[in-house]
């Protein structure tokens, strides 16, 4: 769907946070810009590619999958340790232990995504979580609820754009273990309660979560500073 | 059934939707049969697509075995939420949604092998005491819950070793990769009332089985031995990836709790 592309791109690459923001990046990416062309002869061709517009592009086919999956992990990360940087007035030992957890478990994923992608690998993305209030259980809490309810749908979604086998393994490794983060952040806010597998997340078939990236990539965009050049990324 | 009561399924509220799984199970409506070379759902209802399987007899094998893990655990939990005294009300809605979904599950799986050409196989009955090993499964809360726990484990397993062969059918494949993890939530909280952490550290021995968690210590991925590349804890790295099991393996955990009549296929 060729306006389905367009908005897509207008999206993530029309408008950013905020006005001094996009020219700290986009000086960081001129910067990075002229390494690759340094470094260009040195390069495979599916090596990470600035689009004209200086976006990040997530390349193509399986790589601009992984790099997708990349892209959610980082966004994880910083998440996690930007809540545990400063910690919410009366956060349990328990909250704490799972916080903690979940940061340690971004932190493999994105380790894994950055060795295993290598040279077609994104860089490290910048953040804003500007919206969150990291002094507030409530917004942090729903917050990582909604970043690990997103990330099982954007793998459930995902699958089917592999062609890889051993793609698709992967994601598999990782997908059930974000469903176990969603479930637990889940029972944060509603204990021993039915949200963590309840009508907000599996549908009427008993089926959970599953979305294209392209409505993945526009719930996420708020908080995604690198203008992402996402047009490589398989739609069927 | 034509493609507008296709529709209308799609659109039914959980007490009918609840109404056809009873009568499904109840063997008193040929339900799946009606959806026979009819398009499939797909995405949950978010739209309806073809089911296309390149390989019908392997996809129906796949999602038969899928069936039989699935049906196994909607009549555990059906039986336990019906035994009085055995469900505490603290925990009465977790296993209840547990039940649900499971329950769904089958109707969902049932419906798709049909829809495929295929043959549901709801020959095989179960025996939830494993032949004998827990014979109070069903009066030990602590029993019910652990035997629920290893369940789910070996069947988030098993979904992650069979997805690869449902790759040619983008409609299958996603549709398993989403029970699938529906199922890790499952376990993730049924952990949670255990007291453990949602996700599994190395190959801990928390279950009914240690078969359920070999070889989940494995920090190996894709090619990329993680704990070389990355400043993580091997307790996090562990615990950050999950394993598939064969379904071989799956089968040898399972075995116990089914019990072979005339009619079960060996």
């Amino acid at each position: 769907m060729h306006d389905t592309k367009a908005a897509l791109q207008t999206m993530l690459t029309g408008q950013a946070a905020a006005p001094h923001v996009r020219r700290r990046s986009f000086l960081k990416f001129a910067g990075a810009s002229a390494l690759a062309t340094a470094a260009a002869g040195l390069l495979p061709r599916t090596a990470l590619a600035q689009s004209r517009s200086g976006a990040v592009s997530l390349g193509t086919g399986d790589t601009a999958v992984l790099n997708y999956a990349f892209t959610l992990e980082q966004l994880g990360l910083e998440f996690y340790t930007l809540a545990l940087k400063s910690p919410y007035g009366g956060m349990s030992s328990r909250e704490r232990q799972v916080l903690t957890d979940l940061r340690d478990h971004e932190i493999a994923h994105v380790d894994f995504y950055r060795a295993k992608l290598g040279s077609a690998g994104i860089p490290q993305l910048q953040f804003n979580f500007a919206a969150v209030n990291f002094g507030d259980r409530a917004s942090v809490l729903t917050t990582a609820r909604t970043l690990e309810d997103t990330g099982v749908s954007a793998y459930n979604g995902a699958g089917q754009l592999l062609r890889d086998p051993r793609n698709l393994a992967i994601a598999g490794k990782i997908v059930s273990v974000e469903a176990r983060h969603a479930a637990i952040v889940h029972d944060l806010l509603q204990p021993r309660g039915n949200s963590f597998a309840g009508p907000g997340v599996i549908d009427s078939f008993g089926l959970d979560l599953a979305d294209p990236p392209s409505q993945i990539m526009s719930r996420v965009k708020p908080y995604i500073v690198t203008q992402l050049d996402v047009s490589g990324l398989p739609r069927s | 059934m034509d493609t507008k009561e296709l529709l209308d399924l799609c659109s039914a509220d959980q007490r009918d939707l609840d109404r056809r799984a009873a009568l499904l199970k109840a063997g008193k409506t040929g339900l799946g049969m009606l959806f026979a070379s009819l398009p499939f759902l797909s995405a949950g209802c978010a739209g309806i697509g073809k089911l296309v399987a390149n390989d019908p007899k392997r996809a129906t094998d796949v999602l038969n075995f899928a069936l039989l893990l699935e049906r196994r655990e909607a009549e555990f939990y059906q039986i336990g939420l019906q035994t009085p005294g055995l469900v505490p009300a603290s925990d009465r809605a977790v296993i209840e949604q547990i039940g649900r979904n499971e329950e769904r599950h089958v109707v969902f799986l049932t419906t798709g092998i049909t829809g495929i050409g295929g043959t549901p196989d709801t020959s095989t009955q179960f025996d939830h005491t494993g032949s004998g090993k827990f014979p109070d499964v069903f009066r030990d809360y602590k029993t019910f819950v652990k035997l629920a726990q290893t369940s789910e484990e070996t069947g988030v397993r098993a979904y992650k070793g069979q997805a690869p062969f449902l790759m040619d059918s983008p409609t299958l494949l996603t549709a398993a990769l989403r029970i699938h993890s529906a199922e890790g939530r499952h376990v993730a909280e049924l952990r949670r009332l255990r007291g453990l952490k949602g996700w599994i550290t190395d190959s801990e021995v928390t279950g009914t089985d240690a078969r359920t968690y070999a070889g989940e210590g494995n920090t190996t991925h894709g090619g990329v031995n993680v704990s070389a590349v990355s400043k993580a804890s091997n307790r996090a790295l562990t615990e950050a990836f999950d394993e598939p099991l064969t379904r071989a393996q799956v089968m040898a955990i399972v075995s116990p709790f089914i019990r072979r009549t005339a009619t079960t296929p060996s």
